[in-house]
């Protein structure tokens, strides 16, 4: 009886893959490697211990990994953009989101909702209130890109 | 003492207002975002209808999954596809008594989900009450009013679980008190400490009559105060 669990759908040709919609959404295969993340994550802690945060988000905004098995970097990354937003004082957070160039709310955006899927870590609070203050700069529509763009973080 | 106590806990209370707000601000907004929901029939079935983000027919109809957490215990799943979105709640759950309310409560609402429309039967894995929202929602109602019944639901579902806790123990403390107070004739009720030494678990009653003496050992319901007859 076990032919009737065969998922017939997903041998139809004309189905897309993930791989496939991950190079249609302009995803480059070949991202950032795990080397160059850390070495970008050390220029990140370089940053802020000179106190320079603006730096230190940029840095880490710019040219984050994507990728379908790029895990190890990805999850590299993350930590260092929630190292800085975590060292950002509350005041200073509005002045911080609109320097930022669109495309780097957006990367801004999907990485405080990956911050929140791992509530254990307790930034919880941190990553609301970068939220808050994101949405009022980028409207509605950069949750609308996080939402619709296959380039996770 | 007791003032320094009142400051404190009208500091936690305003710390826990004060992260209230960007939470439910958060889930507003992503909510209004993932709520832009055409219709869009099967690309499987012929002029069948269904909600992607249930039937995950094909890769490309599922959108990215959202969480927005303000604490472990608390938190909401967005996942969106092109015609449907399901929102997933996890409602803080402090003790053994507020999970129980928050069960039955939830349980409650799902038995009657035909009447809430949005609701879903059953909740997501993890999470304790789901909502299925689709583009004929959105289209026979207005979104704002949807994304506000929402959040309005999550503010009122704290407060009512946190006031039927309150009524359950005063209930389990006059139930307690007129239960000892039957007692009263007995000779001493005697309170054995609980494992942890901490909190009174159960009382030893003893009665003596023309039969010799009897015991008894009474279990008040957890977290209850119990006052004990006078004289004791």
């Amino acid at each position: 009886m076990s032919f009737r669990k065969i998922d017939i759908d997903a041998l139809d040709e004309e189905q897309l893959s993930r791989e496939e919609l991950f190079i249609f959404s302009n995803g480059v295969a070949n991202g950032p490697t795990l080397e160059s993340v850390k070495s970008g994550a050390i220029d990140v802690r370089n940053a802020l211990t000179r106190g320079d945060t603006a730096t230190a988000l940029s840095i880490a905004l710019d040219n984050p990994p994507y990728g379908l098995d790029n895990d190890e970097a990805k999850t590299q990354n993350t930590r260092s953009v929630l190292d800085v937003l975590s060292s950002v004082k509350a005041s200073d957070i509005p002045g911080h989101v609109k320097s930022l160039s669109s495309d780097q709310q957006l990367v801004l955006m999907k990485y405080i909702y990956k911050g929140m899927a791992a509530p254990e870590t307790g930034q919880s609070a941190v990553l609301l209130n970068w939220h808050e203050k994101l949405t009022e700069v980028a409207g509605v529509g950069c949750i609308v890109r996080v939402i619709t763009d296959r380039k996770t973080v | 003492m007791r003032a320094l106590r009142n400051i404190v806990d009208i500091f936690a209370a305003k710390r826990k207002s004060n992260t209230l707000h960007p939470y439910l601000a958060a889930v507003r907004s992503t909510l209004t975002a993932a709520l832009c929901l055409t219709n869009f029939a099967s690309q499987v079935v012929e002029r069948h209808n269904k909600p992607e983000i249930e039937a995950r027919s094909s890769a490309e109809v599922i959108l990215n999954p959202l969480v927005i957490s303000r604490n472990e215990n608390e938190k909401v799943l967005i996942e969106p596809s092109v015609n449907s979105i399901r929102f997933s709640i996890k409602i803080k759950q402090a003790d053994e008594i507020e999970r129980i309310l928050c069960h039955k409560f939830t349980r409650f609402m799902m038995l009657r989900a035909e009447h809430f429309i949005i609701l879903r039967r059953k909740p997501i894995p993890g999470y304790d009450i789901s909502f299925l929202i689709t583009n004929f929602h959105t289209e026979q109602m207005h979104k704002h009013k949807l994304v506000d019944f929402i959040i309005q639901f999550m503010e009122e579902v704290d407060k009512e679980i946190s006031e039927m806790k309150l009524s359950l123990k005063w209930r389990a403390r006059s139930v307690a008190h007129f239960y000892l107070l039957q007692s009263a004739d007995e000779d001493y009720a005697v309170a054995l400490p609980s494992e942890a030494g901490v909190s009174i678990k159960s009382f030893l009653i003893l009665k003596s009559g023309p039969y010799g003496s009897s015991r008894r050992i009474v279990y008040p319901l957890a977290g209850s105060q119990v006052c004990l007859p006078e004289g004791l």
